[in-house]
This record gives C-alpha cells, sequence and structure tokens, in this order.
C-alpha cells in the first residue's frame, strides 16, 4: 500500500467519476483543514485534509487542473477537471507516441502475457519481449511494419 | 455534480475521439458559425453530432488541448456558460487522427500474430517454436481484447514516468 493507492489514484478515480464542473452547474469543493477536518464524502478513508493534500499531489504532477484558495479552516478548488495526462495514467486515453514504438510493443506483449491463463503462453509471449530487446528498436520496427503492410497497412515506426 | 455514465468503451474511444472526428466533419460549418456555444439552452454537443453532454464536451476539449491537438480561446459565461472561439484541430491533432488507424492495425490479432512470425526469423530454433506459439496465442485473442491491453500498457508507461506504481 502507498499513498498513491490509498489516497492519490482513489481521488483521482472519483473526479474522474464526476461531471464536469463548470457544466450544466458550477461546483467547487471546499474541504476542511485543521479544526475544520472531517471525513471526506467524497472518497471513503480519506478526511479532508488528506483529500485536499492527494488533489494537490494530482494538481503538481499534471494529473488534474483547477485553482485552489485557501482560508483559515478551509481549502476551496474550483475548475476542477481530469487532465489528459491523468486519462492516460487511469488508462482511459491512449499514448500514441509510446504505443507505436518498440517499448510500447514489450509493454503490450507483458500486459498480455499477464493475462495468459497457460503458463506456456505467457512464457511465449515474454520471449517474444525478449526477442525485439534483442534485435533492436529498428529491426523490431520494420519486422512489424512487414506484418502490417502484408496485412494491408503500414504501422508505427516513424 | 453528477455522475457520468461509464461503459466499456475508455473515454477515449466513447468521447475524445469521435470530439476529433466531428470537429473535422463540422470544420466548414464550425468556421461559418465562428463559435461552439456549450450550456444551457445551447446544445453544442448535439450540434457536432455527438452523443454526450455539454458538460463532458467542455471537459473532453480541455483535454485535448492539454496534449495540443485542438486550439481554441474561450469565454466563460454565467449561467453557466462557454463560448469557445477559433476551435479547431492543430496539425498534430490532425496527426493523431491519422495514427488512431495506424494504432488499430498495429493492435490487431492479425498483425500481432505476423509479427511474431517475422521475428521467428531472426531467433534460434528452440524460440522460433516459442514464438509459433506466441503468434498462435495472439491470432485466438479478440481485438478489443488487445486494444485493451494496450492501452493498459500505455497507463502504464505513464505511471512509469511519473515514478507511480
Amino acid at each position: 500500500m502507498s499513498t498513491w493507492t490509498e489516497s492519490d489514484e482513489p481521488t483521482l478515480r472519483w473526479l474522474r467519476d464526476q461531471g464536469s464542473s463548470f457544466l450544466p452547474e458550477t461546483w467547487n469543493l471546499q474541504l476542511g483543514l485543521r479544526q475544520s477536518v472531517e471525513l471526506a464524502a467524497e472518497v471513503p478513508g480519506l478526511d479532508s485534509e488528506q483529500m485536499d493534500r492527494a488533489l494537490t499531489r494530482l494538481h503538481e504532477h499534471g494529473l488534474i487542473d483547477g485553482r485552489r484558495q485557501e482560508t483559515t479552516g478551509y481549502a476551496s478548488w474550483s475548475g476542477l477537471r481530469i487532465t489528459a495526462r491523468g486519462m492516460q495514467v487511469l488508462g482511459e486515453w491512449p499514448d500514441l507516441d509510446q504505443l507505436t514504438s518498440a517499448v510500447g510493443m514489450k509493454m503490450l506483449l507483458d500486459e498480455l502475457a499477464k493475462s495468459a491463463a497457460d503458463t506456456e503462453d505467457q512464457g511465449a509471449l515474454r520471449r517474444m519481449v525478449g526477442v525485439i530487446g534483442e534485435v533492436g528498436e529498428g529491426v523490431a520496427l520494420n519486422a512489424l511494419n512487414t506484418a502490417a503492410g502484408d496485412l494491408g497497412g503500414e504501422v508505427g515506426g516513424d | 455534480m453528477k455522475s457520468v455514465a461509464t461503459n466499456t468503451a475508455t473515454h477515449w474511444e466513447a468521447a475524445a475521439l469521435p470530439v476529433l472526428q466531428q470537429l473535422v466533419e463540422k470544420e466548414g460549418a464550425l468556421r461559418e458559425r465562428g463559435l461552439l456555444q456549450l450550456g444551457l439552452g445551447q446544445e453544442g454537443a448535439k450540434w457536432l453530432g455527438l452523443d454526450i453532454d455539454d458538460g463532458e464536451l467542455f471537459d473532453t476539449l480541455h483535454q485535448l488541448q492539454d496534449l495540443g491537438y485542438v486550439s481554441f480561446n474561450l469565454t466563460l459565461e454565467s449561467g453557466p456558460g462557454a463560448l469557445f472561439l477559433d476551435l479547431h484541430l492543430t496539425g498534430r491533432g490532425l496527426q493523431v487522427l491519422g495514427e488512431w488507424p495506424r494504432f488499430e492495425a498495429w493492435s490487431s490479432p492479425a498483425t500481432l500474430a505476423a509479427f511474431a512470425e517475422q521475428l521467428a526469423q531472426f531467433v534460434s530454433p528452440d524460440d522460433r517454436t516459442r514464438l509459433e506459439r506466441a503468434a498462435q496465442y495472439l491470432r485466438s485473442q479478440a481485438s478489443g481484447a488487445i486494444k485493451r491491453a494496450a492501452i493498459a500498457a500505455g497507463s502504464q508507461m505513464a505511471r512509469n514516468a511519473l515514478g507511480l506504481p
């Protein structure tokens, strides 16, 4: 368990599940600090101060956008939204630059290996990852282009 | 606040990609109109031919702007409402629209299986057998499952870049 899994990722997922903070109605988020700390209704297991810190970290990482104002007892967030980077981190948006690279291919095959039920299939896919590393990015992308070209369309490689 | 409807498609496929596609489709009409209006009674998303509400379009346009795929000047109004002026796809946005079909082809079971067979030319006979097994496995997968795995892999790369688990 970590700050990310216990606090920041649940907060990011909570924000994803909200509608726009501007339309059809504008909403702000007010979180109690210090003497006004209370359990955060939005994310189970967090209090309002922990949630404010989670939002601050997410903002610093560029995963959310919004404006924070602080008074004696409260932090007020307005204009909250998840950024494109945040959507990529949550697996909601692809990172096309990364995915059409040799590293992306290796990550994809690794991901598929994780979900393969048969250990021999897992091993075969992991060996394929190893071979991509051994032949190098140029050869791997050429092989991918040849494979795709044979099937009617060039992909990746630039 | 309201809950956003969720389904099995990623937000990219359900909202972002259709927004990019409709901005191309409606490019002329948008230029003629001069702006896109979102908010009560405006139904800007519907005008663009999208099956999402104006709030989701508002956020999605900002996310597309985060990556430099679209450009606009924004005026916010009480009401609330939003005027997107000079809204258009950038060169990068057009490139992404071109890349997406390439990505779909790249992540198809047939392409990945053929890729494994191509790689088999470079390895020892023992490894060749394993790559042929990999090809067989990849060919048996549904394209949707591979696409989801590809997006999950992208998510992991984004997390790695930020030092997140």
